[in-house]
């Protein structure tokens, strides 16, 4: 963490080494997000890339204020995403993408996933569920950067999370 | 608040977060447990789930790629839109002329740049010095001044040329890792030239002159690509594969239109030198347009940036 505090400090002095090295730091959490949200290897790698390039135009105002830097980058993350389903019209939303059931044995609830058959079904939820489930359960963020990501109270989040596990058991069984 | 949602939320952190297990977690909560264990089940599944990574090709060449992107970027920012804001009076007379001044402008600062020993010292640089974002900023301003795809795909096969010679250097220093990411970089160049080839004016003899140097030159980068992958460890082979794979269509794509340009002795005899009149090929013109010309103009201070390797042979 204090490497990546420097880094962020040099990154914001427009140090664009210190910058490539956040990058690198990040790569990976980032494209697991925009993965699940778009479910396109190819997209997810290009919007990724687009995630640090916005990151880089605007790290000047990154400021800390208690919210770790990959914090700030996937709300980036999340922004972009949504920008590009909004200049898409026919796949406006996840929850409009039409897309087949996993084949399974009747209440596999418990069999082992794979990241597309978890993507599949993370369809089923509203795109605020799917953010709680993704960013806490694949990125493992802490419940409090999960809260300053999307903006919500504990209580909120506790609400969702709930609902999101419940609707999430229910899409897997019926899958 | 119900009861089960604040029992779940705590489950989940103690699992998650400290490391119980989920029938510890469970134990503690027996009056909701028949509710809670589905639940928790589902969350600790989603957690297990081998999570997606980006393509090896993809992560090999990240960061060298994204200070690409930054530099054009910057460049950009500072570029003729960016001047406009401080010179209001241009924007108001936006034409081909205020377009060149800003390419000769450009121009002249490079070459002054390149007049400086830092300068200087980061063309020779390899990625592992501080000096390399420099001389892959100078790279990106040179290509941005290209007019010409004819210009285009020569700068890009200089920057190929560099970019093998700084691999071979950096797996000779046991540098295995750095070598394999400018791999990336070296593909992406090399499918760049051939574009720039293709999408250049049909019949033009100089693109016949391309073509032959650059089929020369990726079956150059083939021995010493084949070379570089012997030096790297196992895990860092499959980005030299990519560029030695990138060099091998790059040689197929250039024979293939060396003998489509050859075959019909049609338009583009009338652009090649005349029998007799032999030139060493580097010393031909490529065009006479006044574009050209033009063209020509702005790249002789270009070239005063950067007077290594072949990149200005043709002109």
């Amino acid at each position: 963490m204090p490497e990546e505090v420097e880094l962020v400090r040099r990154a914001v002095r427009r140090e664009a080494e210190a910058f490539a090295r956040l990058y690198e730091l990040h790569l990976d959490e980032v494209f697991r997000y925009v993965y699940y949200k778009t479910g396109d290897t190819a997209e997810a790698e290009d919007l990724t890339e687009q995630v640090f390039l916005k990151a880089w135009e605007s790290i000047d105002r990154f400021q800390w204020r208690g919210t770790p830097f990959r914090a700030w980058l996937l709300r980036l993350a999340h922004n972009l995403v949504v920008d590009r389903w909004r200049g898409r019209r026919e796949t406006l939303s996840l929850n409009d993408v039409q897309s087949a059931p996993t084949p399974g044995p009747e209440g596999q609830a418990y069999k082992t996933l794979e990241a597309q058959e978890l993507r599949q079904v993370l369809l089923s939820l509203s795109p605020e569920q799917q953010q709680v489930l993704i960013l806490r359960f694949v990125e493992d963020l802490s419940y409090q950067e999960i809260a300053s990501i999307m903006g919500k109270s504990e209580g909120a989040l506790r609400v969702i999370q709930h609902r999101a596990l419940a609707n999430l058991r229910k899409a897997m069984a019926e899958s | 608040m119900k009861a089960i949602e604040r029992a779940l939320w705590d489950c989940l952190i103690e699992i998650q977060d400290k490391g119980r297990s989920v029938e510890e977690c469970l134990a503690r909560y027996p009056e909701l447990a028949d509710e809670l264990a589905p639940l928790v089940h589902t969350a600790t599944m989603v957690h297990q789930v081998p999570h997606p990574e980006p393509s090896p090709g993809f992560r090999s060449g990240a960061s060298v790629r994204l200070l690409n992107r930054i530099q054009a970027w910057e460049t950009a920012r500072s570029s003729p839109g960016g001047a406009m804001r401080w010179f209001p009076w241009l924007a108001r007379r936006r034409s081909w002329a205020v377009t060149w001044l800003a390419r000769a402008m450009i121009a002249m600062m490079c070459a002054a740049l390149f007049g400086g020993g830092v300068v200087l010292a980061a063309r020779e640089s390899l990625p592992d010095s501080p000096l390399y974002g420099t001389k892959l900023v100078m790279e990106r301003v040179q290509l941005r001044l290209a007019v010409t795809e004819g210009t285009r795909a020569t700068l890009l096969m200089g920057f190929a040329d560099e970019r093998v010679r700084e691999m071979q250097a950096l797996a000779a220093k046991g540098k295995g890792r750095e070598a394999a990411q400018l791999a990336v970089q070296y593909a992406k160049d090399v499918t760049q030239v051939q574009k720039s080839i293709e999408s250049g004016p049909e019949g033009n003899g100089k693109a016949l002159e391309l073509l032959l140097r650059f089929d020369a030159q990726v079956r150059r980068h083939e021995g010493a690509l084949d070379r570089v992958r012997q030096q790297v460890p196992e895990e860092e082979r499959p980005a030299i594969n990519e560029a030695l794979e990138a060099s091998r269509r790059g040689q197929a794509k250039a024979r293939e239109a060396i003998e489509k340009r050859k075959s019909p002795p049609g338009q583009e005899k009338r652009e090649t030198p005349p029998p007799g009149k032999d030139q060493p090929p580097g010393q031909r013109k490529w065009s006479s347009s006044n574009r050209e010309r033009g063209h020509l103009t702005v790249m002789s201070s270009v070239n005063t940036c950067r007077p290594t390797a072949s990149v200005m042979l043709s002109i």
